[in-house]
């Protein structure tokens, strides 16, 4: 079974048909040991250049278009050279997606470039030579006239093709969410391929997604439970990060560079026992730079609580439901018309002295009530969900930076099931203020506490008494640690503020760990 | 220009993120909620925080005056500063004014920033290096008869030792923060009290 070496860290040169190794061929029987697990020492990985073979079309264009930004925001690969990063390759299936009318699907964005969709079918097989996965997804494509006039000729049904850029997050608008005719839905985003290179690719080398990114986290990670097994009682956690990557792209002429930031949500699977990722810990920490490896994973999201509030999707919710009760009560009318024809005839037939012949019965029969709701129930919960396509990390390489602790893991992974587990109404939150009466009291009670147990320290300790010890020291740090305000997420990763940016905050809403969307089982 | 006769308080300590927030206008004794400042500027919050004195709350006007310091959450800093006590637009996550939830309580306007080293655990107590004095009511009869409430300053309160409130005001040169977690929101409240300087 050919695998596309998960577990071995590909590099560019594993794709270089120039390597010293000679390439195995496909139908070569694979070794008799498994491939050696990788290492977590610092040294690099000796990479050998077995079982992959791409065109020369595509180790050229890793060997010179997608190097990314040079160091220091680089970093060199173990020859020293810069190695490709930011970049994800794509093989598997196209399909063409086309109008009513047969021709190309083509979009025009907002500057007036013309898009060509297509859909990238990946059967992707994962594992070693001792066990192995399989997932198969469709992966919608949207790529530009550009690069469509060059690569025209594969791009046709059925055709095996590798697709060869960097990773965006694209902004769309959802239509489901439309208000009226010219509303263009609710803004919403995925995360797309933006399409450098096409290559035709041959039966030896298995459909995959290989990603790669090198970038800074810049918020703190949210701890996603996926549900599964019987009774969901399953549980596996995901810590979903922000990578924030920058690339320095070489202009067409002359010295002048392009620079790209761009970000993208990735997640990896963690434990509160171990890292099953090895390194998996450097992502947990903002301001920390890693080098990523993974491939793209569709998953189902829920839109968040607080979407439920808005406008466009109240309004989406209620004409879902207008639908269902206008066509319920449609069926009504027709069924009762039906029936009194019916009854009609039966009553001429009888009147006359004939056999009534069996009218046919309506085919859809309006529903009861209790049925109509669970009908609109199910359709408003589609219209809560939908598709997304994510990062799974597999790989992490920290850089520059400091890993999170164990402690600190199981800290996050404890405080996201004590969120799960708590409804929405129970929340802090939700409570009520205490009225003035209960707060003063309260607040005295703790003034005489902590001002008593310094007057009793003073002989002893002098100053180092504390006050107000176990009120004001939310982290169990000690007694230094400064107030949580709540900047944790993304603060020590941020650059300072500075007096341009002083602007009033609006008042944020308190939330949960997801601020964007959240995700449910599959 | 620092007037010379201001209350200056210099404190060592870790700081939280300095986040800008909005101020409000003076507060009415506590009597009225405060209204918002009109053309307010926002300027930047931290917490410092020691054990000996508990949770200050700190203003810089602009992250200029920071004098070259890249201002970081978990900093040590040794802070300078004239006590002028305001209320701030609170952030969720800040601890709350118990006479109005929606602002926080500050203490000092920070005129003088300085790394402190990060190692030091035991740190002076901030002392007046001149006592002030601060004008008292008459301490409530179902209160604890050592707090003292003040009679300009609703989210502060007098510590009294030894009983026997004082009638018109008090001399005070030390002053700490307790915070009251209290169902969804914690409270700070200044207590300021007299300690005979160290010699």
């Amino acid at each position: 079974m050919p695998t596309n070496g998960a577990g071995q860290g590909l590099l560019a040169e594993d794709w270089d048909v120039t390597s010293v190794s000679a390439p195995r061929p496909a139908t070569a029987p694979a070794a008799s040991d498994p491939p050696a697990a990788p290492t977590m020492s610092a040294e690099p990985l000796l990479r050998t250049g077995q079982g992959l073979v791409l065109p020369e079309g595509v180790a050229l264009m890793l060997d010179t278009a997608l190097h990314g930004d040079r160091p220091p925001s680089g970093t060199p690969g173990p020859d020293g050279r810069p190695r490709s990063k930011n970049l994800t390759v794509l093989v598997g299936t196209v399909r063409v997606m086309t109008t009513a009318r047969g021709e190309g699907r083509r979009i025009f964005t907002d500057l007036g470039a013309a898009e060509y969709r297509y859909e990238l079918s990946i059967n992707e097989v994962v594992g070693d030579a001792q066990s192995a996965a399989r997932s198969s997804y469709r992966l919608l494509i949207t790529m530009s006239d550009a690069v469509r006039a060059r690569a025209e000729h594969l791009l046709v049904d059925g055709q095996r093709i590798a697709l060869l850029g960097p990773l965006g997050m694209e902004e769309y608008y959802d239509q489901r969410f439309q208000r009226d005719a010219y509303d263009a839905g609710r803004r919403t985003w995925d995360i797309r391929i933006d399409v450098l290179g096409v290559q035709e690719i041959g039966d030896e080398v298995p459909d995959m997604a290989w990603v790669q990114l090198e970038g800074e986290v810049v918020d703190r990670p949210r701890i996603y439970a996926r549900q599964y097994g019987d009774r969901r009682t399953l549980v596996e956690h995901y810590a979903g990060v922000t990578l924030r990557y920058r690339e320095v792209l070489a202009g067409a002429y002359g010295m002048a560079v392009r620079p790209v930031v761009k970000s993208i949500p990735v997640e990896v699977l963690v434990t509160a026992g171990e890292e099953v990722i090895p390194n998996s810990d450097a992502l947990l920490r903002p301001g920390n730079k890693v080098r990523i490896e993974g491939r793209l994973s569709p998953a189902t999201f829920r839109l968040p609580r607080a979407a439920l509030e808005d406008a466009t999707v109240q309004t989406a919710l209620e004409r879902t439901r207008t639908q269902f009760e206008s066509r319920n009560a449609d069926l009504s009318q027709r069924a009762e018309a039906a029936r009194q024809q019916r009854q009609a005839a039966q009553e001429r037939t009888q009147r006359e002295g004939r056999q009534a012949a069996q009218a046919p019965a309506s085919r859809q029969q309006p529903l009861n009530a209790d049925a109509l709701e669970r009908q609109i129930a199910r359709a408003q919960q589609r219209l809560l969900t939908g598709r997304r396509v994510r990062v799974e990390v597999g790989y992490v390489e920290l850089l520059h930076g400091t890993a999170a602790t164990p402690d600190e893991r199981t800290r996050l992974l404890a405080e996201a099931d004590e969120r799960r587990r708590t409804p929405p109404a129970r929340r802090p939150a939700a409570t009520p203020p205490p009225d003035s009466t209960a707060r003063a009291e309260a607040q005295d009670r703790d003034t005489v506490q902590a001002m008593l147990a310094t007057e009793g320290g003073d002989a002893g300790a002098g100053d180092e008494m504390p006050i107000g010890d176990g009120d004001d020291t939310p982290i169990g740090d000690g007694d230094d640690t400064p107030i949580d305000d709540g900047s944790a997420d993304g603060a020590a990763g941020r650059p300072p503020p500075t007096a341009g940016s002083l602007r009033p905050r609006r008042a944020r809403t308190p939330r949960g760990a997801e601020p964007g969307d959240e995700p449910i089982a599959l | 220009m620092i007037d010379p006769d201001a209350a200056q308080l210099t404190l060592i300590g870790r700081t939280s993120a300095w986040l800008p927030h909005l101020p409000a206008g003076p507060a009415d004794h506590g009597a009225q909620p405060p209204r918002p400042a009109r053309g307010a500027r926002p300027f930047l919050v931290s917490w410092v925080h020691h054990r000996s004195y508990g949770t200050l709350g700190v203003y810089l006007a602009t992250a200029g005056d920071a004098q070259g310091i890249v201002l970081q959450r978990g900093q040590w800093l040794q802070i300078t500063g004239v006590v002028r006590p305001c209320l701030a637009y609170a952030l969720p996550d800040d601890p709350r004014s118990a006479i109005a939830l929606e602002y926080t309580p500050l203490l000092l306007d920070v005129t003088a920033i300085r790394l402190a080293s990060g190692s030091r655990r035991q740190v002076p107590l901030p002392l007046l290096e001149t006592p002030r004095h601060v004008r008292v009511l008459r301490a409530s009869p179902a209160g604890s008869g050592q707090l003292v409430p003040l009679a300009r300053w609703a989210d502060a309160v007098y510590w009294h030792a030894t009983g026997g409130a004082p009638a018109v005001s008090a001399t005070w040169n030390c002053v700490r923060g307790v915070v009251t977690q209290l169902g969804a929101y914690r409270y700070l409240r200044y207590v300021l009290s007299w300690r005979s300087p160290q010699i």
